[in-house]
């Protein structure tokens, strides 16, 4: 139980998986489930293990062949990459689960080794970015990733996904070019690619080249923050998570982009250090942008028809949070911001995937349509109540403490302005969220009458569905659950200083 | 003369800087979808040119050992065998975009943004 | 045979069908609800009787329990999905679950006396939530818990069978109606502050599905502004509690208060926004003056129960709150330094006259009283506004007065749309010889509410005046007469129509009300609680005082 090596064989594991499934045979989707179900718990398990024997032991180092990290990969594995790590699969698993039926209904039966194995590589390099401490190795995984979830937008073969996805594809790799070049410029001044091995150079060499570093971060943060749709650079996100499968759009909001989130702040406070990075006075800027994304992101959302649209929109405005916690550059906000980041996750795929089963069963988007439907498929509507709830902030949903945890940490860094956006904030996601509420639940279906019957849908959907929101709820009212691992994670990123 | 001197002395990165301007350009104002592409495949060079020219050495030799005789000023290898990756993956973004874009001009017979965009406004509209 | 059977089937369903719709005198409900009549009488009559050393040291071994307030806050939370699972096989089964659940909390709210008696009774959930949820029961809390759960009890026992006749969806009804309960009974006991936002929010979106409940175009109008409303007050809260922390660390009201002086010296304007974050919040939710506008038209197009719980107790609640944290949280020396109770009494004064004269013009019996509610609001205030302990009696007085008469009118008017299926007030020529128990019930709380001596109306009024003469502000004596005067006003031509004028289709022949017996024997409750109040209001008045002197 006490192995170096349980790290690397997640990564193994799951990419093993995707070779594997494509080998299976188009026609034995069955097999494919059976084996998918089984190499997922058995990622978690070792996942967890990997979390209890950092706890127990403290973080380790684990350099790839024992090239020396001068020029070799290497890998840290610290409580905040053991639990990230965790959070992923966990997720995954969840969502995976929901789609073995779901999926059945979005894409063509031919497709479905295909799009796992996609899956299993967007995991694969989600897991890497988490677990890395080299910045070009960062980069390939981000390419990995940003490849396969394009292809899993795309997968779905209807026009609006191939542009979606294109355009998706267009702006992200303008992202990753900027990163890389980001990298370059910091090769240049420190030599160095691991992210701690330069760290300790740009403490020392900040003050002679300030602009270049500063040059350096401008490019990585622009394009982590395409990636990562932060607000004025976020106009690809709509089109593509409401247009993938439901199942990816609960990956890629829930999780895809929190895994860039991570990348940002490893380069904000591993790489560069908390003091470097406010001697710069980037962390304002981010707040800046920030707070503008929280309530653009929520009046756009407003105005949107398509729900899968509203969501996504939604997310913008959610990303905004993550960003104000990482822009305080303080203890108190990334924990606030790590918090969020899983709160966020479990809400949003309650979301999607509620969503994904009204689509399933009734085959409406427009949230015009959804009058009584409370009725006809009360599970779902209720875990998407609790799920909109917790975005809204109602207390005793874990949406409610992230918010909580916010303010205090912008009134801890004395920036009362904030907490006025977030309420603001909360305030125009209850506009848009309570009507789909409303009239779920308190209209007359047009088809038919209010009469209570149990959702007609697969125990696989509701499953997932179900176990996400109970999850919402347990750690809205135990948000220690949560928030004493996240303080854990968070002093990794505060050591140097 | 001194600034001519720095211009020749820089010249791999003024290059650099360019060939990303001029790539990013080409992404933002075309509407051609296969020019978009192409820009991007400028800027990635652009960025694989600055890469490698950091791990140049002045008066350096490759990195083989004896190659260089008596010499031990090697250039750094590193940055080579990096951009080696960044190629890979640059081709691959390019080989997926390309085969995207025969799927749009399969659906929408053109590779005109804008053309496209006017289509699906239409459809909706309808 | 095989086919026969299958005509005579259904016949059977059908006449059972029949009797569930028909309900016989004497069908389940009412017999449990007969019962549970008969076990309260017994056992207050036996707790009297008994009341000697001995009686009293059993009752304390069997009820000193300190887990009781949390099976009191969990009950209703749990009965609730149970009824909605009941629901589906019989409506009378689901109906008895929740009037037993609501007569046990009654119970059990009792047999906490023995705790609170001398003092109070805290209870910590520790984690929950991050911070911990506590709870403090004092004797001002015990007698609004006891308050609401009798009103629960007989909104219940009258929404048996005005639900059945009048209204759709009845499971969400009673489904909301106990997570209401629940969330009053927590807001109540709450002694921190993100408690209390917790119960609040719980209350104003369950309350939000009881407003909305016709689902009718009004009702859902009614309802937008309201959950808006609620969730735009609910932020101010959010964000007042926030500043409160960020200066003194912690969210329990006991010690901001011990902490709130120190930092009232370094940081004023952090303190005063944070208070008039609060005020605001509050003054929406418990719709005082100027942010009443979502009141009239929630409480009218709720279901009649549930709107006599709304008038009655959920507004009550929010007025409790502002007392809690003005005079616990906040201090009686930083409210006074900020001029804060001529603010909140001038607000009341206006309140007072405003809601009444609204009031008079309105045609639909049920918006009345809403109305009259807002103008009832403005009395309670205008007691918490004078700062004095007198002025606090007063108000929590009212408090008490406000839910027994505002809930008998709404009652009422429930009989009356249940009986005649009419709300305009215009039409109720003659209603007085049709439905004499009920027009008689609303005489009586309506000549309370002018404030005619004998009734519990009047008492309020006079406690009312004697703490304003003592703390010389005699003006407020005139605002009350002149606020009085319009009640009169709009309440007696409702008495005089009802008893003087003919009637167009009937001649007045006094005849028996067609109104079930579980609806009438709540309203009779409610009207003889007034009047017992009325003529002995020192029993509640001496508790009241003995209660205050505990709260700080």
């Amino acid at each position: 139980m006490n192995n170096i090596h349980f790290p690397v064989y997640i990564l193994l594991l799951l990419l093993a998986t995707a070779v594997i499934i494509p080998l299976v045979g188009k026609d034995s989707f069955p097999k494919i489930k059976r084996m998918m179900m089984t190499v997922l718990p058995v990622t978690w398990v070792i996942s967890l293990v990997t979390l209890m024997k950092v706890y127990r032991e403290g973080s380790f180092i684990y350099n790839f062949g024992n090239w020396s990290e001068k020029i070799g990969v290497q890998f840290v594995i610290d409580e905040f990459s053991a639990l990230m790590g965790l959070f992923i699969l966990t997720m995954a698993f969840f969502i995976i689960l929901y789609s073995l039926k779901d999926i059945e209904h979005e894409i063509e039966s031919d497709q479905f080794s295909g799009y796992y194995t996609l899956v299993f590589i967007l995991l694969f390099s989600m897991l890497g970015i988490t677990f890395t401490n080299d910045l070009f190795n960062m980069y390939v995984f981000m390419e990995i990733l940003s490849l396969t979830s394009c292809s899993i937008i795309s997968i779905k073969r209807k026009k609006d996904n191939y542009m979606a996805s294109f355009r998706y594809l267009v702006l992200n790799t303008i992202g990753s070019l900027s990163v890389l070049l980001g990298i370059a410029l910091l090769y240049m001044v420190t030599g160095h690619l691991n992210i701690t091995e330069a760290a300790r150079n740009i403490a020392e060499i900040w003050r002679i080249y300030p602009s270049n570093i500063l040059v350096a971060v401008g490019f990585m943060l622009t394009g982590m923050g395409i990636k990562a749709a932060v607000f004025p650079l976020h106009i690809w996100l709509p089109d593509a998570h409401s247009s993938a499968p439901t199942p990816s759009s609960a990956l890629l909001s829930g999780v895809v982009v929190k895994v860039y989130i991570f990348t940002v702040i490893k380069i904000l406070f591993k790489l560069m250090g908390i003091n470097i990075v406010k001697s710069l006075g980037v962390p304002a800027y981010i707040t800046y942008f920030a707070a503008v994304g929280m309530i653009m992101g929520s009046v756009f959302a407003i105005g949107q028809k398509d729900i899968k649209r509203m969501l996504a929109y939604s997310s913008v405005a959610q990303i905004g949070y993550i960003f104000l916690g990482l822009g305080l550059a303080t203890k108190q906000g990334l924990s606030a911001a790590l918090f969020h980041v899983i709160s966020h996750a479990l809400m949003k795929s309650a979301l999607f995937l509620s969503a994904g089963a009204i689509i399933y069963k009734k085959g409406k988007r427009d949230i015009r349509d959804l009058d009584g439907i409370g009725y006809e498929m009360p599970i779902t509507m209720v875990v998407f109540t609790i799920a909109a709830f917790g975005m809204i902030g109602i207390p005793g949903i874990n949406g409610f403490m992230s918010k909580i945890y916010l303010s205090f940490a912008v009134l801890e860094a004395e920036k009362p302005v904030y907490l006025a956006i977030i309420l603001a904030s909360s305030f125009l996601n209850a506009i848009y969220y309570l009507p789909i509420i409303i009239s779920a639940f308190l209209k007359e279906g047009k088809d038919r009458k209010n009469v209570m019957k149990m959702d007609d849908l697969p125990k696989r959907m509701i499953i997932p569905m179900v176990c996400i929101a109970l999850g919402c709820i347990i750690i809205g009212f135990y948000p220690q659950l949560i928030m004493d691992l996240v303080e854990k994670a968070v002093p990794t990123f505060f050591m140097g200083n | 003369m001194e600034v001519l001197n720095s211009i020749i002395e820089h010249i791999n990165y003024i290059g650099a800087v360019a060939l990303f301007v001029i790539g990013l350009y080409t992404v933002l104002t075309h509407t051609n979808l296969l020019k978009k592409v192409i820009g991007i495949n400028i800027m990635e060079t652009s960025i694989f040119l600055f890469f490698v020219s950091i791990g140049y050495v002045h008066d350096g030799v490759s990195p083989i050992i004896n190659l260089g005789g008596d010499r031990v000023i090697y250039v750094n290898p590193l940055p080579s065998a990096l951009i080696l990756t960044g190629i890979v993956v640059a081709v691959s973004i390019t080989a997926y975009s390309l085969s995207l874009i025969m799927k749009l001009y399969e659906a929408y017979g053109t590779m005109d943004i804008d053309e496209i965009m006017e289509l699906r406004s239409e459809a909706t509209n309808e | 045979m095989k086919s026969t059977d299958c005509i005579v089937n259904p016949d059977d369903e059908d006449e059972s069908m029949k009797s569930s719709i028909t309900h016989h005198k004497m069908d389940f409900f009412s017999v449990n609800s007969l019962i549970l009549l008969i076990i309260f009488t017994l056992l207050t009559t036996g707790y009297v009787l008994l009341n000697t050393r001995f009686g009293s040291s059993i009752l304390t071994i069997i009820l000193h329990n300190p887990k009781v307030p949390m099976v009191i806050l969990l009950l209703p939370f749990i009965a609730a999905p149970l009824s909605v699972y009941i629901g589906y096989k019989s409506e009378d089964y689901r109906d008895i679950l929740m009037v037993n659940m609501i007569f046990i909390t009654l119970l059990l709210v009792l047999s906490l006396y023995t705790d609170i008696a001398n003092g109070s009774m805290a209870v910590v959930m520790p984690k929950i939530l991050g911070f911990g949820l506590h709870f403090k029961i004092d004797r001002l809390v015990w007698m609004l818990m006891l308050t609401a759960s009798g009103l629960w009890l007989m909104s219940c026992i009258y929404a048996h069978n005005y639900m059945f006749e009048e209204e759709q969806h009845r499971n969400r009804f009673y489904f909301w109606m106990s997570i209401t309960f629940g969330g009053v009974m927590g807001a109540l006991m709450a002694e921190d502050l993100l408690t209390m936002f917790l119960f609040f929010e719980i209350m104003y979106i369950s309350c939000y599905f009881l407003v909305a409940h016709n689902q009718t175009n009004s009702a859902l109008l009614a309802g937008n502004r309201y959950i808006y409303l609620g969730v735009v007050g609910g932020l101010s809260i959010l964000l007042s509690m926030s500043l409160i922390y960020a200066k003194t660390s912690t969210f329990i009201i006991a010690e901001i208060g011990s902490l709130i002086p120190a930092v009232w010296q370094t940081n004023q304007m952090f303190i005063l926004i944070a208070i008039i974050f609060m005020l605001l919040g509050l003054a929406i939710k418990s719709a005082i003056f100027p942010l009443h506008f979502w009141l009239p038209e929630a409480h009218s197009s709720a279901p009649t129960p549930s709107s006599a719980i709304l008038s009655g107790m959920v507004l009550k609640v929010y007025i409790f709150s502002i007392i809690k944290i003005l005079f616990r949280a906040i201090g009686m020396d930083v409210i006074t330094s900020v001029n804060l109770p001529f603010v909140i009494t001038t607000l009341a004064i206006v309140g007072m006259i405003m809601g009444s004269i609204l009031a008079i013009g309105q045609k639909d019996i049920k918006k009345m009283l809403a109305y009259s509610s807002v103008a009832q609001v403005g009395y309670m205030l205008l007691g918490i506004g004078l700062a004095t302990e007198l002025g606090m009696a007063a108000a929590l007085f009212h408090i008490i007065t406000h839910a027994l008469m505002k809930s008998a009118l709404f009652f009422c008017a429930g009989a009356i749309i249940y009986q005649k299926g009419k709300r305009d007030i215009r039409e109720f020529q003659g209603i007085g010889y049709e439905m004499p128990i009920t027009m008689v019930v609303f005489s009586i709380a309506a000549f309370s509410m002018i404030g005619i001596p004998g009734l519990i109306g009047f008492m309020s009024k006079w406690y009312l005046s004697i703490a304003a003469l003592s703390s010389n502000k005699p003006v407020f004596v005139i605002m009350i007469m002149i606020s009085s005067f319009l009640n009169a006003m709009y309440y007696l031509p409702i008495i005089i129509t009802a008893f003087l004028k003919e009637n167009k289709n009937r001649n007045n022949v006094l005849v028996k009300d067609k109104v079930p017996k579980t609806m009438i024997v709540p309203m009779v409750i409610m009207a003889s609680l007034c009047v017992i109040i009325g003529f002995f209001p020192q029993w509640l008045m001496d508790f009241i005082t003995k209660a205050i002197t505990l709260f700080y």
